[in-house]
């Protein structure tokens, strides 16, 4: 437990979303559940970041607050594959 | 007060206000346990309930410019054109939850109206109403109350000014000036939300003339106060709600706002929480910029409902086997373009926004008008076209319990069907869901709600224009 990552996820606000953004990220957490902590409340000294929106205008990537870890952003429900292939590339690399 | 964070202390705090409330000419004890009542709670509970979860906290709260602390938006003060349009998304997203009105708008306007109009009646009059008003903001922002926004004035004969009705109550106004406050009377109607709010902040209905100053009034109170008497207004269909189940329509939330006549039979003010009483020059300025920032709305609101009565009505097609029909696609993209355009009115109202001398932010009130006013006509024809597509078995549909009846259910579920593999049951929700949503009071609160068309129309004729449209016109064919 205590070697897990600890992933932060940003949301944008969900004005008018294209999929359902919440469920993608519990599809990842449970998926990846044994290997990373999602934390959504406290977004301090994160090891990764994942900055989720609803569609192509990012909002969560233009105000995604004050972080130094790495992070990546999805828009959509396609975005999915590409998240988890590099969640577990960071786990991997041992980071 | 304590601090209101979720939807439990909402409704524990609307259990403890103990205001006088009337519903059909009885009182109602506990606004909470009303089921008339209760569909708008929940509505209004989600403008709590949502800026906790983290996938909406981005629009649904923002930061205090006068404590720092995080707030719910709908008590902030917009500091940017980015706030302008954040209230606008934020009002997109909970109607998608509610598919109803949720309220809590008009307190949050009152609120901008009301702050950047006492900076400017200061600088006039030399008076202290914006320090006051801040310090009462600044409650609101801390305990997270809601707000009745009081504009509409019964108003008794339209032709005739506040000061020469017959009856002088008919506008609310000042009785008594006291050493420590003022005694006002009068009523305001169709106060959206009004049961189930905490305080109202009170303004005037319209400008004023100096015989009228006593009617020149700005003010805030919790309606608990000696004197405030609400009366619930009656809706479409309303008895549906004391059932529970398909035939309510929208089973959780509330049709429209949840509206009320609120009496005031001299209720006592204090003076620190007066912030307009007798400059009536000011109070048209009060009035126009409260008119705008809530036509601002419309098109994020009704834009959010609209998406929700879009996708019924796309439903309703798949469920009875027409959704291939090109003429069902083609109405249902013309109710989409419909729904995009208030929203686009919306946004670029807000996108055009620009800042008051108080520093409070300001949509553009020409496009705010224009928004609202399509959102008089629009609104009326994505109803007509939900109409056209779900077909006339939203005027003639059997009850639920008929549906569930030992002898006729089995006649139900054989003629209802529709298309292969649909249940029954799950078209007559869709079908109730588009009646609930597209008829009577729902549309009529589109066209009356922050101000009838006439009222729109009013507003171009002193923003729009002309004489330099006229100028453009000349040049171009070169007319001196």
């Amino acid at each position: 437990m205590d070697d897990m990552k600890k992933i932060g996820i940003k949301y944008c606000g969900g004005c008018n979303p294209f999929y359902e953004r919440v469920e993608v990220v519990q599809r990842a957490q449970s998926l990846l559940k044994d290997r990373f902590i999602f934390s959504f409340d406290d977004l301090q000294d994160p090891d990764i970041m994942v900055l989720v929106s609803g569609c192509p205008r990012a909002c969560a990537d233009r105000n995604p607050g004050n972080f130094e870890a790495s992070s990546h952003s999805i828009f959509g429900e396609n975005d999915f594959e590409s998240l988890i292939k590099w969640l577990t590339a960071f786990d991997q690399k041992g980071e | 007060m304590k601090r209101i964070v979720t939807k439990e202390d909402y409704i524990r705090s609307l259990k403890d206000l103990r205001h006088v409330v009337y519903y059909n000419g009885k009182r109602v004890e506990d606004v909470t346990e009303h089921p008339a009542l209760r569909p708008h709670i929940n509505s209004a509970a989600l403008t709590y309930e949502l800026a906790l979860r983290p996938e909406h906290e981005d629009l649904m709260t923002a930061t205090s410019h006068l404590t720092g602390r995080k707030i719910n938006r709908f008590t902030h003060i917009h500091q940017s054109v980015d706030d302008l349009i954040k209230k606008v998304q934020m009002l997109r997203l909970i109607a998608h939850e509610t598919g109803s009105c949720f309220q809590r708008c008009v307190g949050f306007d009152a609120l901008n109206a009301t702050y950047m109009t006492t900076y400017d009646i200061d600088q006039k009059h030399k008076t202290d109403y914006f320090e006051r008003f801040k310090k009462y903001l600044i409650h609101v922002q801390d305990s997270n109350v809601m707000l009745v926004g009081g504009m509409t004035d019964v108003k008794g004969d339209r032709s005739l000014p506040p000061a020469k009705q017959s009856d002088p109550d008919l506008f609310t106004h000042v009785v008594e000036r006291r050493s420590d406050g003022i005694v006002i009377r009068g009523a305001k109607a169709h106060m959206t939300g009004g049961v189930n709010s905490h305080e109202i902040l009170i303004m005037p209905t319209q400008a004023m003339r100096e015989e009228d100053k006593d009617y020149a009034l700005a003010c805030a109170f919790p309606l608990n106060t000696p004197g405030v008497v609400l009366i619930f207004g009656r809706q479409t269909n309303e008895e549906r709600k004391f059932e529970e189940g398909i035939d309510v329509g929208n089973p959780l939330y509330g049709l429209v706002g949840g509206e009320a006549l609120i009496i005031f039979e001299n209720v006592f003010v204090p003076w620190e929480r007066v912030f307009l009483c007798g400059e009536y020059d000011m109070a048209g300025t009060l009035v126009e910029r409260f008119a705008t920032l809530h036509r601002q709305n419309y098109g994020g609101c009704k834009g959010g409902v609209s998406d929700v009565l879009v996708g019924a009505t796309a439903l309703a097609a798949e469920y009875q086997g027409t959704a291939g029909a090109s003429h069902v696609k083609e109405k249902l993209a013309e109710m989409i373009h419909l729904a995009e355009t208030i929203y686009s009115g919306s946004v670029a109202c807000s996108a055009m926004g620009y800042k008051t001398p108080s520093g409070a932010y300001y949509p553009d009130p020409l496009l705010a008008n224009t928004t609202k006013h399509n959102v008089t006509r629009h609104i009326y024809e994505i109803a007509r076209l939900a109409h056209d597509i779900a077909g006339g078995i939203i005027a003639t549909m059997p009850f639920q319990g008929d549906l569930e009846s030992s002898e006729v259910g089995r006649y139900v579920k054989k003629y209802l069907a529709g298309a292969k593999g649909i249940p029954v049951e799950a078209r007559m929700k869709i079908l109730r869901l588009i009646e609930n949503m597209s008829g009577g009071t729902a549309l009529v609160e589109s066209m009356h709600g922050a101000g009838s068309p006439q009222t729109q129309k009013v507003m171009y004729g002193r923003l729009g224009n002309l004489e330099q449209k006229k100028r453009w016109a000349k040049r171009i064919v070169g007319i001196d």
